[in-house]
Formats: structure tokens, C-alpha cells, sequence
């Protein structure tokens, strides 16, 4: 059943970006030679907001008070995921830039510590800032858990995937069990400078 | 009695003395099944049908995968071995990407909240 359900989605999306496809083709014919004659300049990241949330299957309730893109994000991944559910534990805000590097920590369920590396890059490092080249184009999320354990620090590699994404976009990072009941979730939002 | 059998067949088939179809007849049902196979041949789905018919049968493969990437695991499938990760890169159909890990060792503290 949810077979048809995720098809049906497909189909529908295909169907709808079809029909605007379709409409953009004949709308904005005119409107291309205009930009045909100024260059788009990529839009530069200012900064990354991160958001920690647990996901659940149990329940219903999407977080409020979490940023427009973060909702969007969470409404577009509904009907691929099983979680109903999602709880904010943690938000982050780190400056970054398209081609750097960036840390900091996030706080979990029971007070558990999470550090976080994000790397991220653009096609070329050493090109004119402002240029295509330039532009952030990927990113290497790490997330990695520490709990006390008697006099040691017991570390635990949650996440550590790479990943396409270009400023303004969010992403969203998860883990869980196959048949786990709950999930922990981060969105990425590369927030572009301007905003 | 073998041979008595065989005869009996032969003078007892009602086809033996049928004259069959005359020549006129014969013609007539080519005609009908030349013309029949000719009808069937410019029948075929237009290119627009056929394009829609394969784009709806991919939609249901890619929902099949995705759906049974969440699936719980059924008793003839082998269990994750210890420490297995399995990635999930994929993209909704609003344009947000999701990468997804599958950790047969992933755990979460206790929810300590009310």
C-alpha cells in the first residue's frame, strides 16, 4: 500500500513539474533574453544553521518555531519517512563560508554531546570569489557522539557522509535502525549572504 | 483387430468425402486475414502512450525501492551483520535531499522528558 502511495507521489510530482515546465517554457521565452544578457552571479554562503531533531514514529507534531526552509523540509521528507513525529533537541548557527571548514556541538537526548565537523567545498578553491567555480557545490557532515564512561570518554561515530548542496539549499541528514522507532535527524541549511 | 480398427476410422471420417473450400472461398478468408493483420499493425499505442506507460511503470519500481528500504526486515532476509551501515541518498519531489543512514548499531539515550 505504501508502495502505491510513494508511486502515486512520484507520478503526481512528475506530472505537476510537467505542466510547469510547460508554462515556464512558453512565460518566460521573453523573459530569457533579458537574462541571457546579464550573468547570474552564484549566491555566497554566509553561514550554516544546524538543527537537531528526533524523530518519532509515535505521535504527530512537526516543531514550531524552526526556520522556513527547515519547514519545508520536514513537509517535503513526510511521505518518505515513517516518522511522524519530530522533536528539536538542538539548534546551531555556525559562520562558513562555500570552501572552509566549520565545528562546533550540538546537545542530544539526556544531555548527550554531539560534535560536529562540516567541511565544505566548491569545484574549484582557488577561483574568483563570486564565480561559478566558486560556489559551494558539496559538503562532509560529521557528527560524532561522546558520553562519559568512568574516567574515559567513550566516542561514537554517528554520521559522516558527503553530500551535493549549493547555497540556500537544506539538507537533511538522518540515522536510524531499518526498524527503528525513532531516528535522529539534523537539517542543514546553507544560508546564503543577503538573507 | 488392429487393422479392422484403422479401417473402421477410415470409413467412418466424416472428412474423407468433404469436398473442401472451393477456390472462391479460400480467397475470401485470406482477404479477411490479410486485411485483419494489416488493421492490427497501424493499431499500435502512439509514442505519447507508450512514453507515459514506461515513466508510470519506473514510478512504481522507484516507489517499490524506496518504500522497501523501510520495510521491516522479513524472516527469509538476513540480518544485518554487526556494525553494518547501509546509505540512502535520494531526493524528494520538492527538491530536498536526503541522505539517510541504516545502523544496526544506532542507539539513543532514554527520553528522559515527560
Amino acid at each position: 500500500m505504501r508502495t502505491m502511495q510513494i508511486a502515486g507521489i512520484l507520478l503526481g510530482l512528475g506530472t505537476s513539474a510537467g505542466v510547469v515546465q510547460a508554462q515556464t517554457s512558453t512565460a518566460g521565452f521573453a523573459a530569457r533574453a533579458n537574462q541571457e544578457s546579464r550573468v547570474e552571479q552564484p549566491k555566497r554562503v554566509q553561514g550554516f544553521s544546524l538543527l537537531l531533531l528526533l524523530g518519532e514514529t509515535q505521535g504527530i507534531g512537526q516543531p514550531e518555531n524552526i526556520s522556513a526552509p527547515a519547514r519545508k523540509a520536514l513537509a517535503d521528507i513526510k511521505d518518505f519517512l515513517p516518522y511522524k513525529a519530530y522533536r528539536v533537541l538542538d539548534t546551531q548557527w555556525v559562520a562558513g563560508s562555500d570552501n572552509g571548514n566549520s565545528s562546533g556541538s550540538l546537545r542530544g537526548l539526556d544531555d548527550q554531546n554531539y560534535q560536529f565537523q562540516l567541511r565544505t567545498f566548491s569545484p574549484n578553491a582557488g577561483a574568483k570569489p563570486g564565480t561559478p567555480d566558486a560556489a559551494l557545490a558539496r559538503a562532509q557532515f560529521r557528527l560524532v557522539s561522546s558520553r562519559p564512561a568512568g574516567e574515559k570518554v567513550d566516542t561514537t561515530i554517528v554520521l559522516d557522509n558527503s553530500f551535493n548542496i549549493a547555497a540556500g539549499e537544506t539538507v537533511v541528514v538522518g540515522t536510524s535502525r531499518v526498524q527503528g522507532d525513532r531516528a535522529l535527524v539534523v537539517l542543514l541549511t546553507a544560508v546564503a549572504a543577503g538573507k | 483387430m488392429r487393422e479392422d480398427f484403422r479401417e473402421q476410422l477410415r470409413t467412418t471420417d466424416p472428412m474423407t468425402h468433404d469436398p473442401g473450400l472451393s477456390e472462391m472461398e479460400v480467397e475470401v478468408m485470406r482477404r479477411a486475414i490479410v486485411t485483419a493483420a494489416t488493421h492490427t499493425r497501424h493499431a499500435g499505442w502512439p509514442a505519447g502512450a507508450a512514453a507515459l506507460t514506461i515513466a508510470l511503470a519506473l514510478t512504481l519500481v522507484l516507489g517499490a525501492f524506496i518504500s522497501s528500504l523501510f520495510d521491516p526486515v522479513s524472516e527469509q532476509s538476513a540480518p544485518l551483520e554487526a556494525n553494518e551501515q547501509h546509505q540512502l541518498q535520494f531526493e524528494t519531489p520538492g527538491g530536498t535531499r536526503v541522505v539517510w543512514v541504516l545502523n544496526s548499531q544506532f542507539d539513543l539515550p532514554k527520553d528522559r522528558q515527560p
